[in-house]
């Protein structure tokens, strides 16, 4: 999968959308969802609060079934992937970062890489070094015989991206990935997410954080109410929206 | 080690559960225990005896519960046959005895001193000589604390403790031992026998002997080799009383699997956060299904080495309160208790990991 060139598609959604029921009601999270990402691009994801980020990256992920339309993962349908072929990709290509870090409490750091590595398959040895060199890569080498609950947010939230990048995924997946840190550490962590993107990483980000979406994405995708209303580049995105609500959007989030 | 480290962060929970789970087993092998002294207890006058034929009235099998009831004169008629060489007659009735102030019943089994049909094992003192001598069980003796050296009486008569003896002990009575003539004397039952015990000249065949002993007194003895007598005694005490501990044991193993299946479903939704994770981050369902069970396993093993290591002080705290109640745990009990054990946790596990399977990843995005 990797030695393939540039603008090879990695995820395709074609004609997506997902309904949820609830009293009787159904409620549209995405509505006719169709977006494609490139690898070693990184994507932002932007949009207000129930737009339908978080149902889109689940579904891209498989995590969630969309109730109508496909998506292609890797160039495959995965729909038609295998409960042991999906778990197969989570363990090894597919990394998932979320504002709540997603870690094991009970694990120290290091044995929290180290069991996304056992999932992966690989070799004790080799685990060990590899998962060593994914913590020096995120500046937490230090840390490795802590547990979670004794660092910081912004340290946590390192942990999770040294998981991910410990097995050498195709694709990461961040969700809010610095919205539950305090100002002083989000700095730490974008500094990681630069890094990441400027090696060429596949990377999808939901975030609030304008600067680094200004800065180093590839592609803006702006949704509202379950829609992509807009995909652009950044410069065209902040400078010339092309729809009323990215414009109300922006004004709204730049105004803080 | 997720999973040790788990189960520590609660060590309360972990040591209630352990405690929970020890107790059952303690439970288990007690009743294993104490059905095994009974058995032993009560056959044990039977099975250790060198005997190659008992004889006893028609349509009686075992002297556990069977009355048998046969003149003594049938003995000489009996010996006159060479093949045989010996026949001993032993007199066996539940007797009232008094020990100081106290009264009490035994099972008084009268036998010719020297001869087939005394005690299994003289734990202390000696074996009968002379009338006027008893011999008890020793956990009769410990329960009316009574000694060798001391008396005892029966229907007014003095007897002096000379031996205690162990094999003797069937729960609900204990065997006590006087000579057959004395017994005879003080119950007032002059010729009478319960059963007669025979010894064969060596080489001489079992089944030819029964059919010729049967032929000379049609219709009024049954005869038994000792390996059938034996097994028709087994047999009537666990009629008895395998049913019961059968019962016990099975609750026993049902709290057990409860307990243990309930602490894992709490523990399971207490990590349910963990679980997600698991699944998010590419756990195979194999590693979560082993994790589950491991954690059982664990859970169960831990409190088999607390319960067995429990399991002598409650013994010996229980027999001190009731002497007569002998629990006899062989290593086979351990052995029964471990593979149930075993069983039960690796099938309590497999039923709580259903509840993993369950899990949502979606649930941490919420
Ligand atoms: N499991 C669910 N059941 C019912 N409705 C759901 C479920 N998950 C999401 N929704 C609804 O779908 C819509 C989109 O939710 P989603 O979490 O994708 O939004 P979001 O863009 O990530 O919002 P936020 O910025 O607040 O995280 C919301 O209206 C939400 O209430
Ligand atoms: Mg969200």
């Amino acid at each position: 999968m990797r030695a393939q060139s540039a603008h090879t598609p990695v995820l395709h959604l074609s004609g997506v959308s997902k309904h949820y029921h609830s009293n009787g009601n159904t409620y549209s999270a995405l509505q006719d969802i169709e977006l494609t990402l490139f690898r070693g691009q990184l994507s932002l994801l932007l949009g207000p609060s129930g737009s339908g980020k978080t149902t889109l990256l689940t579904i891209a992920a498989g995590f969630v079934r969309p109730t109508a339309g496909t998506v292609d993962l890797f160039g495959s349908a995965l729909a038609g992937y295998s409960t042991k072929t999906l778990q197969l990709l989570r363990a090894r290509h597919i990394g998932f970062v979320f504002q709540t870090f997603l870690l094991i409490d009970a694990l120290t750091v290091i044995d929290n890489v180290l069991l996304q590595l056992r999932f992966s398959g690989l070799k004790k040895p080799e685990a060990r070094k590899r998962a060593v060199d994914a913590l020096a890569q995120v500046g937490i080498a230090d840390l490795a015989g802590k547990c979670p609950l004794e660092l910081s947010h912004g340290e946590r939230q390192r942990v999770a991206i040294a998981r991910c990048l410990c097995m050498d995924p195709e694709i990461i997946l961040f969700d809010e990935p610095t919205s539950a840190l305090d100002p002083e550490m989000i700095k730490e962590v974008l500094d990681v997410m630069v890094d990441l993107a400027t090696s060429g990483m596949t990377m999808v980000c939901v975030t609030h954080e304008m600067g680094f979406a200004r800065e180093v994405a590839d592609r803006v995708i702006f949704m509202d109410a379950g829609e992509i209303v807009e995909a652009a580049d950044p410069e065209t995105f902040f400078n010339r929206p092309q729809t009323d609500r990215a414009e109300l959007f922006l004004s709204q989030i730049l105004s803080h | 080690m997720y999973i040790w480290r788990t189960l520590l962060h609660h060590p309360f929970r972990l040591l209630l559960t352990v405690s929970g789970l020890a107790l059952c087993i303690v439970l288990i092998l007690f009743i294993l225990g104490v059905y095994h002294g009974v058995a032993t207890g009560s056959v044990d006058y039977v099975r250790k005896s060198a005997a190659d034929i008992w004889i006893l009235q028609a349509n009686t099998n075992n002297i556990m519960r069977g009355t048998s009831v046969l003149p003594a004169s049938f003995c000489d008629k009996i010996r006159k046959d060479r093949r045989i060489a010996s026949v001993d007659p032993v007199l066996m009735l539940f007797t009232n005895i008094e020990i100081g102030n106290e009264r009490t019943t035994a099972l008084l089994t009268g036998y010719t001193a020297g001869a087939m049909g005394g005690p299994p094992v003289i734990s202390s003192g000696r074996e009968l000589r002379t009338d006027g001598e008893i011999v008890l069980d020793q956990a009769f003796a410990r329960k009316h604390d009574i000694g060798v050296g001391q008396c005892v009486r029966i229907r007014g008569d003095s007897l002096a403790v000379v031996g205690l003896s162990s094999g003797t002990n069937a729960f609900v009575t204990q065997y006590a031992f006087v000579t057959l003539a004395y017994q005879q004397s003080i119950l007032e039952v002059p010729n009478l026998a319960s059963f007669f015990i025979v010894r064969l000249v060596p080489g001489s065949s079992v089944s030819a002997v029964m059919h010729d002993i049967n032929r000379k007194f049609p219709e009024r003895v049954s005869t038994f080799s000792h390996a059938a007598f034996l097994e028709n005694n087994i047999a009537e005490v666990e009629a008895g009383i395998v049913p019961l501990f059968f019962a016990i044991a099975l609750i026993g193993g049902i709290v057990l699997s409860i307990i243990l299946s309930l602490i894992l479903s709490v523990n399971i939704l207490e990590r349910r956060n963990d679980y997600a994770v698991m699944k998010i981050i590419g756990a195979p369902s194999a590693y979560l299904r082993r994790s589950v069970v491991l954690q059982s396993l664990l859970l169960a093993s831990l409190s088999e080495v607390v319960g067995l290591l429990l399991l002598h002080p409650i013994i010996a705290m229980i027999e001190s309160v009731t002497p007569e109640l002998a629990a006899v745990v062989t290593f086979q009990h351990v052995v029964l208790i471990t593979g149930a054990v075993i069983t039960l946790s690796t099938i309590s596990g497999l039923l709580a990991s259903t509840r993993v399977r369950r899990i949502l990843p979606v649930e941490v995005f919420t």
